[in-house]
């Protein structure tokens, strides 16, 4: 009796890791793994690809494009080759700086009232430029 | 024996199916009795959820318009509606009301009927970022200066007429008028006051100024900067 009771005991288990088998056999063939050439898609081109000439380049932080300001005098900012002349024209008046070390700059001009057009010009040391414009309005109106 | 095989096989049943207990996510809410302290804190609650909806909506609603101002040339004006190409050369459309104010400083009667195809107007108005248009609520006829880079490619003395070649290989005239500010520039003593003898063939120049109402091919400048110490441009071959 007690042998019978052993054998059978011991095919409870036998079939119980079968059935347990069987379910993460099934659980395995429904889960989904991430293809790995996908994966590396993933990864912007931009972040892999050689790092472009950003050398003579030149961005504006401020003002923004057709801002709208109360005051007469604004900053313009921005960051270019800290070896460039960096000239900002108004209808009223022309500032030429110098950009720091590390290529920012930052300098007020007037604007006349209405809407005008501020001309950005970067000038790099092989003579090549870069103009930035950006349309500002000033005005007191409420609306 | 029986017994045995039938407990085993109870088991295997019980393996096999996997049952699991489900509950549910949230608990079943049990019936409570309403007292007219919670009714009255009920109703508060929703007018407070109200207000604050009203809320949300208005400021998103104030996020998604702004004041902006822009310059554009008319390409078409079609009942309250004005399509213009911008200084970056994008077409913007513009709406126009009852309570848009229009202006010239040649037409004291300047209205939306003299908008014309070619026209160039400033438009100050409320941009809707969603539509992309913007509301006008002023819009005046704008004559702007032209800003002008390059290099001295030809000087007229008698006439006090330089030519200027610009980056993309452009000549315009720049007719010095007495009016005309010209100063030099460089490193070490800045903008220093200048004067049309000063010029010569080959100067690296800018020049702010505005289109003769006249001669459309001279440009009156009204300054003119030279910059001495630095190289021409290497994209201008006015000079080869």
């Amino acid at each position: 009796m007690k042998t019978e009771r052993v054998i059978l005991s011991f095919i409870a288990v036998i079939v119980g890791l079968i059935a347990a088998g069987a379910a993460f056999y099934f659980y395995q063939m429904t889960k989904e793994i991430p293809d790995k050439d996908k994966a590396i898609n993933l990864v912007p081109k931009s972040s892999v690809s050689p790092t472009p000439d950003s050398a003579n380049l030149l961005t504006i932080d401020s003002p923004k494009e057709e801002e709208v300001t109360n005051k007469k005098t604004i900053t313009v900012s921005g960051n270019t080759r800290n070896d460039a002349t960096v000239m900002v024209s108004t209808e009223d008046v022309d500032e030429i700086i110098e950009p720091a070390d590390n290529g920012n700059f930052s300098v007020n001009v007037s604007i006349p009232s209405g809407t005008t057009i501020i001309y950005i010009t970067a000038i790099f040391p092989n003579g090549e430029e870069q103009t930035v414009t950006k349309t500002v309005t000033y005005s007191t109106e409420e609306f | 024996m029986k017994k045995i095989i039938s407990f085993i096989f109870i088991i295997v049943i019980i393996l096999i199916a996997n049952p699991t207990v489900v509950f549910a996510a949230t608990p079943t809410p049990t019936p409570k009795a309403t007292t007219p302290t919670a009714a009255i804190s009920e109703k508060l609650n929703e007018q407070i959820n109200e207000l604050k909806e009203k809320i949300a909506s208005r400021v998103s609603e104030l996020n998604l318009v702004e004041k902006r101002g822009m310059i554009g040339i008319v390409t078409e004006v079609s009942g309250s509606k004005i399509s213009t190409t911008d200084v970056l050369g994008n077409t913007r459309f513009v709406d126009v009301d009852e309570i848009t104010k229009f202006s010239s400083a040649s037409n004291k009667t300047f209205g939306l009927s003299d908008l014309k195809k070619g026209t160039r107007i400033s438009i100050l108005g409320l941009y809707n970022k969603q539509s992309k248009r913007i509301l006008a609520r002023f819009i005046n006829t704008s004559v702007d200066p032209i800003f002008l880079s390059g290099t001295v490619s030809d000087i007229d003395k008698k006439n006090f007429i330089i030519t200027i070649t610009t980056t993309d290989n452009k000549s315009y005239k720049l007719d010095n008028q007495t009016s005309t500010t010209i100063s030099t520039y460089d490193l070490e003593d800045g903008l220093v006051k200048s004067g049309f003898s000063k010029l010569a063939l080959g100067d690296r120049i800018s020049a702010l100024g505005f289109v003769d109402t006249k001669d459309a091919t001279l440009v009156v400048p009204d300054r003119i900067i030279s910059f001495i110490d630095l190289p021409i441009n290497p994209h201008i071959k006015a000079l080869e």
